[in-house]
């Protein structure tokens, strides 16, 4: 329980960084962030997910360096994602909070590692803020250790607490903003006109959305709006507005889109971005005040130690290398999707394609042809058939899909074609590397061919 | 001028503003264009099927009453006219016809062998048939023809009086949420595919089985090329109208020019190259390789584009995707 304590004795002024504020705003984020993860997952197995996504189909396209994550057999894999939920929960309840982070965090990245077609960035969001609440001392009010005294339960956490989820939030919209950047958002409005296009059944607005002008005012305004909102939200005199402004844009985009819970997280998360108090002045409002009894003070009760320090200081310039990685390598990133994962590219290209295989036994030197459907399910085929890495990747499947039936290790090449943003269709692979026998790299695909317009 | 009037004033600005944003719009609402494509393209189909099948319900009672070589040949004729309607209305098949099943009346397989229209064929194409045809089989050729007339003015009326007790289905496509387009082209790739892959691409050994005739849907009246000929002429009305020109309508209306104008091109090479195709179909493949490959590969061409570049502007969801997804590709 938190009580009243004396005044503390004068010490030497502390850093900025490290000068004592309310621990109230990370609490809440720390309750909110568990609380959705825990919906995450047991949505996630409401909607029959696990066995849909993760069990039914014979084989899953990895990532590169992790062909050998493979998901758990039946009821285990269920099992998992409803721990996934039991953690967000105990994170939210502050309940054994290293081990219930910990066990999220790699739960997670395991889960995630298992079928590449399933990427999302906001997944990406809760690994990184996984790992970055393991750095940050969150658990130390409203949690059950520090009720528990298993922590120091303390009404302060130093700034860098604060700032550090800030940081995380804005690289996010950052990025999101800079990726926006391109040609096609700014002077076709291209994915948006397709895609508002094909929302016209919306209520109210519907009838508006096949506009071209209204693509472009959307275009832009996202681009805006993903590159100010930090700025608006750090602003005292504009932060009301700006969140109010935030909150619409979520859920107008979560309406119109199936983007799952990624409107949700980032409407909680952002409210970081208010005082640190916060959270007591909105309780504050509802509650009577206690006559007699003082209010708690803020006490210094927590620390970040130099592990945490330097841990924080890598993520960040992890968080930074990987989303401009793309500048290192040649071509359009949005065609190539050569530095794409993790760069918080989110909702800015629309691809569809067709590929098929020609496979060569080289015993026989017979040819014939396949299509993805051999090895992959429907939704796994036609998310493939737009990504290079994993075209590469079903190409080995293929692969080992015959050398399973008794046959040499046979050559496969991709025939693969691929409209983006709804522009004509041009050949994705070079149609002449065997892809069966080619290594696939974490770096950028030499057997892209790059785009003629 | 007080705050309040300020504040008033900007919010009709900002309405006005949305509503001539609104008003700039250069395509045809996809409603405007799924009704349009439904009243010049797929209510006609619908109605050439009804009329086929009751011209062939006509030539059996007709064959049976009076059997001739005249009656025998008009027969085989409305049938291969049925035949080529049924092939037609196939991209077509969203809404009641796979509501009802219909295929199972029209062109169904039974467990003694083939259904429908499969069954007159293996009746009245086989060599001395005149001969052959009894009384009991005569019976049954009324009722089958019978059978599949009505059914084929059911969906016809499906689609134009009444539908599931309201107005016919082509009244609700106008204010239909995407499905229907969806189904329409889902429909028509896997239409393609079963006519390149599955069936010429397995007949002349692209895929990994043994080559076999056996996966050619062909019976003895040897109607498979004028069936893909139907195919192909029902898929260049969906995507591009069935005006005289062929083009300027359909779903071409929600495309842009470039894509309009290749699978114009693509079209032209497959009706081209189908017809270089004569009849039987089996007996092509094994005769004329060159021609059926010449088919094949324009129907390829066909999907490419549309699995492309018509599925990207159309907004349309290929298979069932049920996963979330934020990266948009």
């Amino acid at each position: 329980m938190l009580t009243a304590t004396p005044e503390a004795e004068p010490a030497a002024p502390a850093p900025a960084a490290l000068e004592p504020i309310s621990a109230d705003s990370v609490a809440f984020f720390r309750i909110g962030f568990g609380l959705l993860i825990a919906f995450s997952s047991f949505r996630f197995l409401a909607k029959g997910w696990v066995s849909s996504l993760y069990l039914e189909p014979a084989n899953h396209l990895t990532y590169p360096l992790l062909d050998w994550v493979r998901p758990l057999p039946g009821v285990w894999m269920h099992l998992l994602v409803a721990g996934l939920g039991l953690c967000g929960l105990s994170i939210a309840a502050g309940y054994r909070h290293r081990l219930s982070r910990g066990l999220f965090l790699v739960g997670f990245v395991y889960t995630e590692a298992i079928e590449a077609t399933l990427y999302l960035n906001h997944y990406w969001f809760l690994t990184v803020t996984a790992l970055l609440l393991i750095a940050l001392p969150v658990q130390h009010r409203w949690s059950m250790d520090a009720r528990a005294g298993r922590v120091v339960q303390s009404a302060t956490v130093p700034a860098i607490t604060l700032w550090a989820i800030r940081a995380q939030l804005g690289v996010v919209y950052f990025f999101a903003g800079v990726s926006k950047l391109n040609p096609d958002w700014l002077l076709k409005a291209q994915p948006l006109q397709l895609w508002l296009a094909d929302r016209t059944d919306t209520l109210i607005i519907g009838s508006m959305l096949d506009a071209p002008a209204v693509a472009y005012v959307a275009s832009w305004s996202a681009a805006l709006f993903d590159l100010t909102i930090v700025g608006w939200l750090l602003w005292k005199p504009s932060r009301k507005w700006a969140y109010a402004v935030l909150v619409i844009f979520h859920i107008t985009t979560g309406a119109l889109f199936q983007i799952g819970v990624f409107p949700w997280v980032m409407i909680v998360s952002t409210l970081v971005f208010f005082e640190p108090d916060w959270p007591r002045h909105l309780l504050a409002r509802w509650q009577k005040p206690a006559v007699g009894k003082p209010h708690a003070r803020l006490v210094s009760g927590t620390s970040i130690g130099r592990l945490a320090t330097a841990s924080l200081i890598a993520l960040a310039v992890v968080q930074l290398i990987l989303p401009l990685r793309h500048y290192a390598y040649d071509g359009n990133v949005r065609w190539t999707e050569d530095g794409y994962y993790l760069s918080w590219r989110v909702m800015l290209t629309d691809k569809a394609g067709f590929v098929r295989y020609e496979v060569t036994d080289p015993a026989t030197q017979r040819t014939w042809e396949a299509g993805p459907e051999l090895v992959l399910t429907d939704w796994q085929a036609n998310s493939a058939a737009t990504k290079p890495g994993l075209v590469h990747a079903t190409a080995q499947l293929i692969a080992d899909h015959y050398e399973a039936q008794g046959l040499v290790r046979v050559e496969v090449r991709a025939i693969a074609w691929v409209s983006m943003n709804g522009g004509p269709a041009e050949q994705l692979m070079d149609p002449s590397v065997d892809l069966a026998n080619s290594d696939r790299t974490i770096g950028p695909s030499p057997h892209v061919l790059h785009r003629s317009n | 001028m007080t705050k309040s009037k300020r504040a008033h004033r900007r919010v009709v600005v900002a309405v006005a503003g949305l509503l001539t944003l609104a008003a700039c719009s250069s395509d045809p609402p996809r409603g405007e264009t799924l009704a349009g494509l439904a009243n010049e393209a797929i209510v006609p189909a619908f109605a050439q099927l009804a009329d086929s099948t009751t011209s062939l319900q006509k030539a059996m009672v007709t064959l049976c009453e009076l059997p001739s070589e005249q009656n025998l040949a008009d027969a085989i004729e409305a049938l291969a006219a049925t035949s080529w309607a049924w092939a037609y209305s196939e991209p077509m098949w969203a809404g009641p016809v796979e509501a009802r099943n219909s295929y199972d009346v029209i062109d169904g397989q039974l467990a003694t062998g083939p259904g429908g229209l499969g069954l007159i064929e293996s009746q009245i194409s086989v060599n001395g048939a005149l001969d052959q045809i009894t009384e009991p089989d005569c019976a049954e050729l009324t009722r089958v023809s019978t059978l599949i007339a009505d059914e084929a003015d059911a969906v016809f009326e499906a689609w134009t009086v009444s539908w599931n007790g309201g107005a016919g289905y082509v009244d609700g496509l106008a204010t239909s949420d995407g499905d229907d387009l969806d189904m329409i082209v889902n429909d028509s790739l896997v239409l393609l595919e079963a006519m390149a892959d599955d069936e010429i691409g397995v007949a002349v050994g692209a895929a990994f089985e043994t080559a076999t005739l056996d996966v050619i849907d062909e019976g003895p009246a040897g109607l498979g090329t004028s069936d893909m000929r139907g195919h192909v002429a029902g898929l260049r009305a969906i995507f591009l109208g069935s005006g005289s020109s062929g083009t300027g309508s359909g779903l071409s209306l929600l495309l842009d020019d470039t894509t309009t104008a290749t699978l114009t091109r693509q079209f032209d090479r497959a009706e081209a190259a189908l017809d270089a195709v004569g009849s039987p179909l089996k007996a092509e493949i094994e005769n004329s390789l060159q021609a059926v490959g010449e088919v094949r590969d324009s129907l390829i061409e066909i999907q490419v584009t549309i699995s492309t570049e018509v599925v990207s502007q159309l907004g349309v969801t290929v298979g069932f995707a049920d996963a979330d997804g934020d990266t948009g590709s």
